[in-house]
């Protein structure tokens, strides 16, 4: 009969007393773990896809919107932009710009959306290919690893795009040509791993099929319909030229590294904003920027929670001393025993520590159990995937509060054990 | 064995008691008669080393455990002395057998479940070693507690008013128990009553008498 067991057995012998604690400490510590984890994996999340951009350059329109739709792909595009408008900064040679990748948004297959881009896109995830090859020419395209996952798609495979960027069979591309998977890449645990590439012209063209049903407001879609589009199909150029000759279509915006960060490219910011109809914003800041006004709500739930605890820390102390009441005649048979009064207060201080432990396993498992379950939700509506396998430093620092709260709810009970007056209480009896 | 010299006490109220000397010889059965009021439990107390008296010394097993303070005095209580009281206590969380064990540890010695498996058997309650004591009637919890008092193998066996709450063929029973297990186990047996039954039943006798300073 160790310490351990006998105030195991205190415990469970009461039940109804310590449920209140426990459930209100498992409550509490689930809730910060929860925070914890929430917080730590999103941070991870948009710093890891930050990727080293400078500048997204746009459509006019809200900042944070821009950079949440070109660099997250959470939010819907600004508009689409001009490529002769774009020109001067895709164009090689520009003193600042190191790297400039464009990209055109606006279709999806089955929730993962379509970025038309350039093969370099990758390369600022340091995404890997893990089989077949990136794509090399329009209609072709590469997956990212959580695509390939989901949707089972292999090399080889062809698709048909739809509109938008949430899955709708009505809206559904009726294009001759498919996409063809050429490349699937390896897991970066970056956005790219939810993303399908391809060129910006594959984009234009899905579209240039439709355009002329959408004009004429004939949403039949009889076989002569399509047979009509198929042979206008091939009356549409081929885009085997770079981008820049193409001045009249439209891409979404355009990523940009620059090769150096000084007053040049403030003002160069400054001057596509107030002299251009094109917009540009810094990811860095609207990031932050969203994120502090996240932090209040963060800080007032992790302040709640450890309120939680703070009175299941009281419910421990008031259950601990009432059950005192009842067993003093129990601790004044310790002693007779033989126990001594430095172990009485060590098994009350074990009874208090006890339930802190039992609370603090059942949050954990409560906070990593969520987490899993809200992955899967999260996964759908912000194709961001989070782990509940995943233990932090932090987590073993909220352990040791939670050890010091169940030491101090348990420390006036355990001295009231200490000063137990044995021949008084036994004589009371 | 169990010998007492001039032993005083005062009350924290202010009231004083001053105890005739005792002398039990080992193994010797002894009843110590009082009326109520008369500090009949406080004396058992003192003996048991509960309470510490305002001078004079108790000796037990040749040791004078007025010297004893602290832990050692509660060790020393857990080896040496048995004590069974009116009302019979348990750690209620657990059953009887673990009640038993956690005498064996609280004494410092090690569990021994064959020696509680016996006691209980001569106890006649072997077959509730696992049920928690508010299953035992009260005639089972006195025995449990009993075997509680003497799984130790205690010197001295300290009984305060075993058999107040009893009738007369369950007293009888009780202290036959008790003398039978105490001379089995050659202890000092004293038990402080004002139950007047028990007059015949005992060779040595201390009539506890009030003496005011």
């Amino acid at each position: 009969m160790n310490a351990i067991k006998l105030s195991w057995k205190n415990l469970v012998n009461r039940p109804l007393g310590m449920l209140l604690s426990i459930v209100l400490f498992a409550l509490g510590v689930g809730l910060i773990s929860l925070l914890l984890l929430l917080n730590q994996q999103l941070d991870q999340k948009f710093e890891k896809n930050l990727a080293g951009i400078d500048l997204v350059i746009g459509a006019k329109g809200s900042p944070l919107q821009l950079i949440l739709c070109n660099m997250y792909h959470v939010d819907a595009p600004t508009g689409n932009i001009d490529i002769k408008d774009a020109k001067p900064f895709l164009r090689p040679g520009h003193p600042l710009i190191e790297v400039a990748i464009p990209l055109s948004l606006g279709d999806n297959y089955r929730n993962f959306r379509i970025v038309g881009t350039e093969p370099d896109f990758v390369d600022l995830y340091d995404a890997k290919i893990e089989t077949g090859a990136l794509f090399d020419s329009h209609f072709q395209v590469t997956i990212g690893a959580n695509v390939a996952a989901t949707l089972g798609l292999k090399i080889g495979d062809t698709f048909f795009s739809a509109h938008g960027f949430d899955h709708n069979e009505d809206f559904e591309h009726e294009t001759e040509q498919p996409f063809e998977v050429v490349g699937i890449l390896a897991p970066s645990g970056a956005v790219v791993d939810q993303l399908i590439l391809t060129t910006p012209p594959t984009i234009w063209m899905v579209h240039e099929h439709e355009s002329p049903e959408a004009d004429s407001g004939d949403h039949q879609h009889d076989d002569e319909h399509v047979h009509d589009h198929d042979s206008r199909a091939h009356t549409h150029p081929a885009y085997d030229q770079p981008l820049l000759s193409y001045p009249d279509k439209q891409i979404t915006s355009i990523l940009i590294e620059f090769s150096a960060r000084n007053f040049r490219t403030l003002n160069m910011q400054r001057n596509i904003n107030e002299n251009t109809s094109l917009q540009a914003a810094t990811p860095v800041i609207e990031i932050n920027r969203l994120f502090s006004l996240m932090g209040v709500g963060l800080e007032t739930l992790k302040v709640l929670a450890w309120v939680i605890v703070i009175v299941s820390g009281l419910s421990i102390f008031i259950s601990l001393f009432n059950s005192l009441k009842e067993r003093k005649y129990e601790l004044a048979l310790m002693r007779v025993m033989g126990a001594s009064r430095l172990k009485l207060f060590g098994f009350i201080i074990l009874e208090g520590l006890l339930i802190a432990v039992i609370g603090y396993i059942l949050g954990i498992l409560l906070s990593h159990v969520s987490i899993s379950l809200l992955s899967g939700y999260m996964q759908e509506a912000y194709k961001y995937s989070i782990s509940g396998n995943v233990f932090l430093p932090e987590e073993a620092y909220l352990f040791l509060g939670c050890l010091v709260v169940g030491l101090v709810s348990a420390v006036i009970p355990a001295w009231q054990a200490f000063k137990t007056d044995i021949s008084e209480t036994l004589t009371m009896g | 064995m169990l010998r007492t010299e001039n032993l005083h006490y005062s009350y924290p109220k202010g009231s004083a008691l001053s105890f005739a000397d005792i002398n039990c010889a080992q193994g010797e059965h002894w009843l110590l008669l009082g009326a109520s009021g008369s500090g009949k439990t406080t004396l058992l107390h003192l003996l048991a080393g509960l309470r510490k008296p305002g001078s004079g010394s108790i000796h037990i097993h040749n040791l004078d455990i007025t010297q004893l303070t602290g832990a050692a005095l509660d060790h020393f209580r857990g080896q040496h002395i048995g004590i069974i009281f009116q009302q019979s206590h348990f750690v209620q969380a657990l059953s009887v057998r673990e009640n038993l064990i956690l005498a064996q540890r609280f004494a410092g010695l090690v569990k021994d479940e064959k020696k509680i498996l016996a006691r209980l058997h001569r106890l006649g309650i072997a077959d509730k070693a696992d049920k928690k004591p508010f299953q035992l009637s009260v005639g089972e919890q006195q025995r449990a507690s009993i075997c509680r008092a003497l799984i130790n193998g205690p010197d001295v066996i300290l009984a305060d008013e075993p058999t107040s709450a009893l009738d007369d063929g369950n007293c009888t029973a009780v202290i036959n128990l008790l003398k039978e297990q105490a001379t089995q186990d050659g202890a000092t047996l004293l038990i402080v009553t004002h139950d007047g039954r028990l007059k015949t039943n005992f060779d040595h006798q201390i009539k506890l008498n009030k003496l005011p300073i």
